[in-house]
């Protein structure tokens, strides 16, 4: 399977662009699993300072610390995984007939929202903040005529330039529907 | 008295195991289903598999020689019945 299928691509349709929030946003999440993967040293100094250092050094304490060492070590792994793929997918697909926005809020909570680009009314981009600002993302705020009412980016890469070719893909699409007065598909 | 082996570690750790190659592939077929895998995508997964591999090497290579017989703890049950008699010894359940 293929993201066209996720999308139910039509046949006229093709895809423009598929956005990812900006990499910077998840240093965060690798900051934090990193964190975890130290906190151990500071458990074996906190042991190593205390009175149940000589039960961990006997073979049964020995095999319960590399047993939960290990357990630790992969629940971290999977961690850190799973909110990599969380980020992964969570993107915007901008194509020439709409947008849609795959929004991953767990392992299992995806929730497809789309909107036709003739029915864009408004974009804003905005950036906002220090570290936006450095790597230049941010968010863009579009405001439609459809039932989704607001339709956001969030933090993806230069949004000025996304946003112009948001309203530069809406404004053909809108003229094309105009020329036509029906719901025929663009051609591409 | 029922004395419960160093083995029954194993079984705990295999059903840790069970749930983290369940999530695991979960999370890998997830990016295989949506067709969005990438250089990033195939750099993380390489790296998980690989920090997991090290670790389960690890594991291996620290318990290579341990006698799995050898008892965990003991349970002396024979406390449980004087538990509740006046003048029970209820201090000793678990002989480590």
């Amino acid at each position: 399977m293929s993201l066209s299928n996720i999308i139910n691509q039509k046949s006229y349709e093709k895809i423009v662009r598929t956005c990812r929030r900006h990499p910077v946003t998840f240093v965060p999440y690798v900051i934090f699993s990193l964190l975890l993967l130290i906190a151990p040293l500071g458990l074996y100094w906190l042991v190593s300072e205390s009175s149940l250092l000589p039960y961990f050094q006997t073979r049964t304490g020995w095999t319960i610390v590399v047993l939960g060492g290990s357990i630790y070590y992969l629940s971290c792994f999977l961690f850190f995984y799973t909110h990599f793929v969380t980020f992964h997918l969570d993107l915007w697909i901008v194509t020439n007939d709409r947008l849609l926005d795959m929004e991953q809020k767990g392992l299992f909570h995806r929730t497809i929202s789309e909107v036709d680009l003739y029915q864009i009314q408004d974009a804003s981009s905005e950036v906002h903040g220090v570290f936006p600002s450095i790597f230049h993302y941010g968010n863009i705020i579009l405001q439609t005529a459809a039932t989704v009412p607001k339709f956001t980016f969030k933090n993806v890469s230069n949004p000025d330039q996304l946003r112009e070719e948001i309203l530069h893909l809406a404004a053909e699409d809108r003229k094309f529907h105009n020329q036509h007065n029906d719901n025929t598909p663009p051609t591409p | 008295m029922i004395t419960v082996p160093l083995y029954a570690l194993l079984i705990v750790y295999a059903i840790f195991l069970f749930v983290f190659f369940t999530f695991f592939i979960i999370n890998f077929w997830h990016i295989f289903l949506t067709g969005t895998t990438n250089f990033n995508s195939f750099v993380v997964t390489m790296l998980v598999i690989i920090l997991s591999v090290l670790t389960f090497y690890g594991t291996w290579y620290f318990l290579r020689g341990t006698d799995w017989q050898q008892p965990l703890f003991t349970l002396n049950l024979s406390n449980f019945s004087n538990l509740f008699q006046p003048g029970g010894n209820n201090n000793e359940f678990l002989n480590f």
